[in-house]
């Protein structure tokens, strides 16, 4: 009797004591209907497979206990029975039907991700989530925020862990309530997912690819996630929060946003002109150097090589001019792991890191890189286009250039200039080469890839001097070496239908009407 | 084992030259061996190697993950860690081990004098170990082994994978050849080699799950070649097959690599329903229940094997009608296994039970799997999988399936047949130990990850957060106490190779089947004339 008493004290200890509070043992109900549903399904199927283990696990137990040969217990002999093999093939169908259909009802409302009040983008990245929402303007990268030396431990010494140690971050994602957001998520790298298990959303993150997902929370709080793929060295220490607010409370973040937002391009502005001192941009470099670059660089600025590069006593940071710095930080290095932080962190951030790096560790150079030292550097790409744009741009008409001049010489054998067309056959046949020789830069709608493919769509040059027009398509633009010449690609006769296409789709409506031999005339 | 001359070559004949059994001395015995027998027990021997070796790398893991924190090493190695642990265990361990018990026991079940194909077999296992040499060499290059896990993901294993994707590549694609040679051993040998009179119908079900498994082994292993090759040129070559910016696809990857992986799976568990099929009758001195539905049932596991691997991607954002065929694919696969469990259930019911440590062993092979097979039911329903979809759940899952599944069903066999291949019994009092040390540290390591991915901790992360800091140190204990745990085999295997008990022909009073029927320890060469089966 008194031994029953303690082992129900001792059970009771066990169950209330504030040891398993602490420890989820089931899935989280969440906080949206579809989260609820999930809950109600996993209980579901747990309930089914407890019930089944209780039967087949006790049948068998029931044997171990009773038919053993240490009782003398003598084996039966059946070993067949068509009856009951088909009897436990059906009765599993039956309960897999009944598990299959709510799990399809849920599925679909899952997957309907319509009518949307709000849409969020969702990037990830090596290893950082970037949110943008669409229409307002707003977007911001999130980085966990635990302090490092709460989690780099292996020195033997640690900081104390706080309560919510790796679930933290500097700017959270902020959704209002009751509304229908949808999230679109993709990837800068490698896989990542999306997870928020209060939501029941978990979403690959696919570079190059877009994948969606919605929500609809019914209760404002801040719910906590990480990324669920395996994405590199830190796949661990990239969380996720989501703020959840009520609609009043959304729209005053949503201008304080804004405002920051404004703040900040104002700041940026005043720090091209200022000139920061060393201390400062040493300050504030190693901070920026901490948050965004030790995770692959290390503290010590030793980096993890090969992956991961030293800077300490590196070309890049010694030697080498703080331009090339300065640009590999902007823009990052094509087919490395090395991001480009011009999106991410201001001209200032970039001008105190880049300082940072070139005098911290030994590296002494004595460089201190102001703001305007960063636009100027790296500010090219901003402004207007930069060598790689130039390049990328005539590599393009390159290819555009090869592939026309195969497929003229394959449709086109020889061609009459004398001929005169309609307007409806220049306009067919002007189509098909627009859409094959032009459309890559200026695009079908005709409105270009401004500013480096401007529109067609109610230019001067499509809807002013016909002369200048033609001489444009047949030689090619002397001011900007996007524009191809066409001359030696396009016969007379497709210049000529192009040129009228040009000039009379997307409502230019000039009227005008280029035959061969204008384009001949032209040509000489 | 000692070494035994060979009469007719006098230079050979040093040692006791009692047996006539042409067998070179010394290391080039193993070297040039044609016998099925010696190529089993080194599969065998090389697969409790590897075994021992992925546990020190699930040891390092779990040390890190004792506690909050980074204590001991840096994320990156922990992913070395995780992707090498995986890879050694499934293509080192597992598979290897079942291949041993294929060569040791598929010639003397269907009353053959060996496998079909000698040669091949001595060349399937010696590539093996060069195999695992290229992979393991990786963690002495600059850049570390391969850190991207066992599924190996692209982009993480193509642009963004460290120095040693090549060796990682080649590795696999000498484990694959391995195993396709060992595949096509197993079909022509059951194909053509069966004794007189023993029809497909009247083989053991043990012959039958390893010429299935055998068949999916020569159906997918190309296919993860392929994968591998691909990796390959998109990491060195410049293809896209992978990448987005020149037209590939990243998921792309992930529908190959499961249309292998998720065959694979199930290479790694129908031989366990050989084995358990051939214990449990045997302990339970009670004909297998329901043989012939037993056949079709691994018939049907095998072929929905096929059609099921997307359900592993349910999160890559597949299309509902997708999802949904996926979804109900799966679940259709628990009506064979379930089956199989009824019928083991239905084996043992007014049997006469005995419970030496294969039973044992077979027994906890059959409720534990069962568990990994209902968490399997779990995660195969979509919408849910959405919450357990790389979290520990899901490693709760497929470590029920695959240590307390297919290791526990060859520890069981080992066992079993023990006495037939060393002449002696096995220390009873020490393997009892072994069985509940096992038991016991098992379900610690194991049963408390189902809660910690309910509770949110994802997969392959070297440090957590704190609320799963609690269950975290439990299985860290139970992890090493399991891994402690199978020293006692190693010891007892060592003792029983060295003597002990003499075994009779057939130890177990209920064991039915040809090996039986030759002496223990089975002759050098067995069934040179075929045995007559009514």
């Amino acid at each position: 009797m008194k031994r029953r008493n303690l082992g129900l004290l001792l059970l009771g200890g066990l169950l209330s004591s504030s040891v398993w509070a602490d420890m989820p043992l089931n899935l989280t109900k969440g906080v949206t209907e579809v989260s609820r549903d999930v809950y109600d399904l996993h209980m579901l199927v747990l309930y089914i497979c407890t019930a089944i283990g209780v039967v087949v696990f006790g049948a068998m137990f029931w044997s171990m206990v009773f038919h053993r040969k240490s009782k003398g217990f003598k084996p039966s002999t059946f070993h067949e029975s068509t009856k009951v093999e088909i009897l436990w093939t059906a009765i599993p169908v039956v309960i897999l039907i009944g598990m299959a259909v709510p799990a399809t009802y849920t599925l679909i409302d899952m997957e309907n991700n319509d009518d949307a009040d709000l849409t969020v983008q969702i990037t990830g990245s090596q290893w950082k989530w970037h949110y943008k929402y669409f229409d307002q303007d707003v977007e911001f990268y999130s980085v966990l925020s635990t302090p490092r030396d709460q989690y780099e431990n292996q020195n033997g010494t640690s900081a104390e862990k706080g309560e919510n140690y790796l679930l933290e971050v500097d700017r959270p994602l902020v959704i209002p309530t009751n509304k229908k957001v949808r999230f679109v998520i993709t990837s800068d790298d490698v896989i990542h997912a999306w997870w928020v298990p209060a939501f029941a959303v978990k979403q690959d993150a696919n570079p190059g690819f877009i994948n969606e997902a919605w929500t609809k929370v019914d209760k404002p709080g801040t719910y906590r996630g990480q990324c669920a793929e395996l994405c590199g060295k830190d796949h661990g220490f990239m969380p996720i929060v989501v703020e959840v607010k009520s609609e009043a409370d959304y729209a005053i973040w949503l201008d304080e946003q804004k405002q920051m937002k404004a703040n900040a391009a104002a700041a940026e502005a005043a720090s091209l002109n200022a000139s920061v001192s060393m201390d400062e941009l040493m300050q504030l470099g190693e901070t920026t150097y901490t948050a965004y670059c030790a995770a692959c660089h290390q503290v010590s600025g030793q980096g993890l090589p090969p992956a991961f590069p030293a800077l300490k006593g590196s070309a890049v940071a010694t030697t080498g001019p703080a331009s090339e710095h300065i640009n590999i930080v902007y823009n990052g290095k094509a087919g490395t792991g090395m991001q480009g932080y011009g999106k991410q962190l201001s001209l200032k951030e970039i001008a105190a890191v880049v300082t940072y790096e070139r005098n911290a560790w030994g590296n002494n150079t004595g460089d201190a890189v102001q703001a305007a030292d960063v636009k100027a550097a790296a500010g090219g790409a901003i402004e207007s286009m930069t060598d790689t744009v130039k390049q990328a741009a005539a590599e393009v008409k390159d290819e555009v250039t090869q592939a026309i001049t195969q497929e003229v010489a394959k449709v086109i054998p020889e061609e009459d200039l004398s001929k005169v067309y309609s307007q409806d056959e220049l306009m067919t046949m002007g189509e098909k080469v627009y859409m094959s020789a032009c459309v890559a830069c200026h695009q079908a709608s005709g409105e270009g890839m401004a500013p480096v493919f401007p529109a067609l769509k109610d230019s001067p040059i499509a809807k002013g001097d016909m002369a200048v027009h033609i001489d444009m398509v047949l030689n090619g633009s002397k001011k900007n070496p996007a524009m191809a010449a066409f001359g030696g690609q396009l016969t007379k006769t497709q210049i000529a239908a192009v040129v009228t296409y040009e000039r009379n789709a997307w409502g230019n409506n000039t009227g005008d009407l280029v035959q061969p031999a204008d384009v001949a005339a032209s040509a000489k | 084992m000692t070494t035994d001359a060979i009469n007719d070559q006098p230079e050979h004949d040093s040692h006791d030259g009692e047996h006539h059994d042409h067998k070179m001395t010394g290391l080039k015995r193993w070297l040039y061996t044609t016998n099925h027998k010696d190529i089993g027990s080194m599969y065998l021997w090389f697969s409790f190697i590897m075994f021992l070796t992925g546990g020190v790398m699930a040891l390092v893991i779990r040390a890190e993950l004792f506690q909050p924190g980074l204590q001991i090493i840096e994320p990156d190695f922990f992913n070395q860690m995780t992707t090498v642990h995986g890879l050694i265990m499934v293509f080192g361990a597992i598979m290897p081990a079942f291949t041993g018990l294929a060569n040791w026991m598929l010639p003397m079940m269907v009353g053959a004098p060996d496998m079909a194909l000698p040669r091949l077999n001595n060349w399937s296992f010696w590539i093996l170990p060069f195999a695992f040499a290229i992979l393991l060499s990786s963690f002495f290059m600059e850049s570390g082994a391969p850190n991207f896990g066992w599924t190996f993901y692209a982009p993480l294993s193509t642009t963004y994978s460290n120095g040693s994707t090549a060796f990682f590549v080649f590795a696999v694609h000498i484990m694959g050849i391995s195993s396709i040679m060992g595949a096509i051993n197993i079909v022509v040998t059951i194909m053509n080699m069966r004794a007189p009179g023993m029809t497909y119908m009247k083989m053991p079900l043990f012959v039958w799950t390893f010429f299935i498994t055998a068949y999916l082994l020569i159906a997918v292993m190309p296919v993860l070649a392929g994968t591998v090759t691909m990796v390959l040129t998109d990491t060195y070559f410049g293809t896209s097959f992978f990448d987005a910016a020149g037209g590939g696809d990243p998921v792309m990857f992930q529908h190959i690599f499961w249309f292998f992986g998720h065959p694979e799976v199930y290479i790694m568990i129908l031989p366990a329903f050989g084995i358990v099929s051939t214990t449990i009758p045997a302990f339970s001195r009670k004909k297998l229940f329901g043989y012939s539905s037993m056949v079709y049932a691994t018939a049907s596991i095998a072929f929905l094997s096929f059609i099921v691997w997307a359900h592993h991607m349910f999160t890559t954002g597949m299309p509902l009608f997708g999802e949904l065929f996926f979804m109900y694919c799966t679940m259709l696969i628990a009506v064979p296994t379930g089956v199989k469990v009824f019928n083991w259930a239905a084996t043992m019911w007014r049997g006469s039970i005995s419970f030496e440590t294969p039973m044992l062993f077979s027994i906890a092979f059959v409720i534990l799997f069962t568990i990994g097979g209902f968490s399997g039911l779990m995660l195969a329903m979509t919408p849910v999988d959405f919450q357990y979809h790389d979290t520990y759940f899901v490693v709760a899952h497929f470590h029920y399936v695959l240590v307390t599944g297919a290791l526990f069903s060859i520890f069981a066999g080992a066992y079993y047949w023990l006495p037939k291949w060393t002449g002696y019994m096995y220390n009873d009092t020490l393997s009892k130990w072994h069985f509940w040390c096992s038991l016991i540290s098992v379900n610690l390591l194991f049963f408390p990850m189902h809660f910690l991915g309910l509770a949110g901790m994802p997969r392959r992360i070297p440090d957590y957060a704190l609320q799963f800091a609690d269950f975290n140190k439990w299985v860290s204990i139970g992890g090493f106490a399991f891994g402690l745990s199978q020293l006692i085999f190693l010891v007892l295997v060592i003792k029983c190779v060295k003597g002990g008990e003499k075994a009779p022909a057939k130890p177990w009073d209920g064991a039915e089947g040809l090996e039986w029927t030759v002496p223990s320890p089975a002759p050098y060469h067995t069934f040179e004339t075929p045995p007559k089966i009514d």
